[in-house]
C-alpha cells in the first residue's frame, strides 16, 4: 500500500543527506512534488506510479541539493568576518585575563573569586560575541537584503553555541560569586546592580538558547534577541561596574567597553569592505 | 534534462533566466506554475528537470533580481511566490537586447540562403 507521507519523508532524507541548511527551501521543494503528484493522480495515474513519475521529473535529489548548496554557500567575506569576530573575542579574553592577573593581586590569592571573575568574563564575552555576530548579520541584511540567507544561517549557528556558553558560564560564575560572597560577607545575594545584571544576562541568553536551538524557519527573532542581549551584557557589566567605585570593576568596565567598541568597529569595517569587494554572483547557470 | 526538441544544453541554460524573468515580469508566480507555463508556451518543447529550477530561482533572489514571499495556497499549504525586482527588470531588458541581436543576425542569414559567406 502506497503511503505518500512515507515516500515524501524518504525523499526528504535523500536531499538532506547532501544539504540540510534551510527548512524553508525543503518546504518549497516538497510543495512542488506534492502538486505534481496531485496533478498526475488527477490525470488518472495510480498513486505509486504518480509518485515515481513525479520524482523522475523532479530530478536527482543529490544533484539538486548540490546546486542549492552552491547557491547558499557563505561568501568568503562573511566567513572572514565570522572568523575575525571569534578570533577577536578569544584574543580579548586572553588580554583581559592577563591584565586582571597583573593588576589585581587579590584575584590570585583568592581562587574562588578568581574562578568567579574568569567564568563570568567568559560568559559575558560569549554573550557579546553572539550579539556582535547577530548585529553584523542584521546590518548586512539592512544594507543589502539580497544574498544574506547563508550569512543569517551561519550567524544563527554562532548564536546558538554562544548563547549556551553565555547562559551556562554566567550561571556558573554567578553561583561561584554567591558562594564567595557567603564566605566573605555572610550573605550570598545582596541584590546589587552586578548581581541583578548577571541574572538578566542569564535569563536573556537562556531564553535565546531555547529559541535558537529550535531551528526556527526565520532567523529574525533569534538574531534580534541576540543583538539586544549584547546591550544587556554591556549594561550589566559596564553600567553596574561603573556604579560601584571598585577598582577591579572599573577595570572590567573599561575592558568590556573596549571589547565591544573594537568588535563593533571590526564588524563595521569588514561589512564596508565586504560590500565594496564582494563580486556579484555571475556563475554560469545550472541547467534546469 | 529531458528534451523533446533536443535543444542544446547551452541554449536551454542561457534561456532559463530570461524565461523566468519574463514570466515574473507578467506577475508573481511559483516554481511549479513557472515550469508548467514554460512547457505550455514552448508547446512541450522546453522541458526542464523540475528540481533544477529552484537553484536558479534562489540564485536570482540572491542576486537581488527577484524576491520571494510565503503565502497560503488554495491547497491549504504555504507556498513560496516569486516576484521581479527593479534589478531583475534591468537584467531582463539587457537579456532581451542580447537575444534580439542574435535573432536579427540569424534571421538575416537565413532569409538570404543563396548569399555565400
Amino acid at each position: 500500500m502506497f503511503e505518500l507521507e512515507t515516500a515524501i519523508n524518504q525523499w526528504r532524507r535523500q536531499i538532506e543527506s547532501a544539504w540540510r541548511r534551510d527548512a524553508a527551501a525543503m518546504a518549497e521543494l516538497e510543495d512542488h512534488l506534492r502538486e505534481e503528484f496531485a496533478a498526475l493522480v488527477h490525470a488518472g495515474h495510480a498513486e505509486e506510479d504518480a509518485w515515481r513519475l513525479a520524482t523522475v521529473k523532479f530530478g536527482d535529489p543529490t544533484a539538486i541539493a548540490g546546486e542549492l548548496a552552491k547557491v547558499h554557500r557563505l561568501s568568503t567575506a562573511d566567513r572572514a568576518v565570522l572568523v575575525v569576530m571569534v578570533g577577536a573575542a578569544l584574543s580579548v579574553i586572553g588580554v583581559l585575563g592577563w591584565v586582571l592577573r597583573g593588576v589585581d593581586s587579590s584575584l590570585t590569592s583568592q581562587p574562588l573569586l578568581a574562578s568567579h571573575v574568569v567564568t563570568i568574563t567568559l560568559g559575558y564575552v560569549a554573550g557579546l560575541l553572539a550579539a556582535v555576530a547577530a548585529a553584523y548579520a542584521i546590518m548586512r541584511t539592512l544594507v543589502r537584503p539580497a544574498s544574506t540567507a547563508a550569512l543569517q544561517h551561519a550567524t544563527l549557528a554562532v548564536v546558538r553555541s554562544a548563547s549556551v556558553a553565555a547562559s551556562g558560564l554566567s550561571l556558573v560564575g554567578f553561583v561561584l560569586g554567591a558562594v564567595w560572597a557567603q564566605d566573605e560577607w555572610g550573605r550570598a545575594f545582596s541584590a546589587d546592580p552586578k548581581e541583578i545584571g548577571a541574572l538578566f544576562v542569564i535569563i536573556a541568553f537562556a531564553s535565546l538558547a531555547i529559541v535558537a536551538w529550535r531551528r526556527p524557519a526565520s532567523t529574525r527573532m533569534p538574531l534580534a534577541i541576540a543583538a539586544c542581549g549584547g546591550g544587556l551584557v554591556l549594561a550589566a557589566w559596564f553600567g553596574a561596574a561603573s556604579m560601584t567605585a571598585d577598582g577591579a570593576a572599573l577595570l572590567q568596565a573599561i575592558g568590556f567597553g573596549g571589547l565591544a567598541l573594537s568588535l563593533g568597529l571590526a564588524a563595521l569595517a569588514l561589512a564596508i569592505i565586504d560590500r565594496r569587494c564582494d563580486a556579484p554572483l555571475e556563475r554560469r547557470a545550472p541547467l534546469p | 534534462m529531458h528534451n523533446i526538441a533536443m535543444l542544446q544544453k547551452e541554449l536551454i541554460a542561457a534561456s532559463t533566466e530570461p524565461l523566468i524573468l519574463s514570466l515574473l515580469s507578467q506577475g508573481e508566480s511559483y516554481g511549479y506554475a513557472l515550469i508548467q507555463r514554460v512547457r505550455e508556451l514552448s508547446g512541450d518543447k522546453i522541458q526542464w528537470t523540475d528540481g533544477m529550477l529552484y537553484p536558479v530561482l534562489h540564485r536570482l533572489e540572491r542576486q537581488g533580481r527577484i524576491k520571494s514571499q510565503w503565502k497560503m495556497a488554495e491547497t491549504g499549504r504555504k507556498r513560496k511566490y516569486y516576484s521581479i525586482l527593479k534589478d531583475g527588470r534591468a537584467a531582463l531588458a539587457e537579456a532581451k537586447e542580447q537575444w534580439r541581436i542574435v535573432d536579427d543576425a540569424l534571421k538575416l542569414l537565413w532569409s538570404a540562403p543563396h548569399v555565400r559567406t
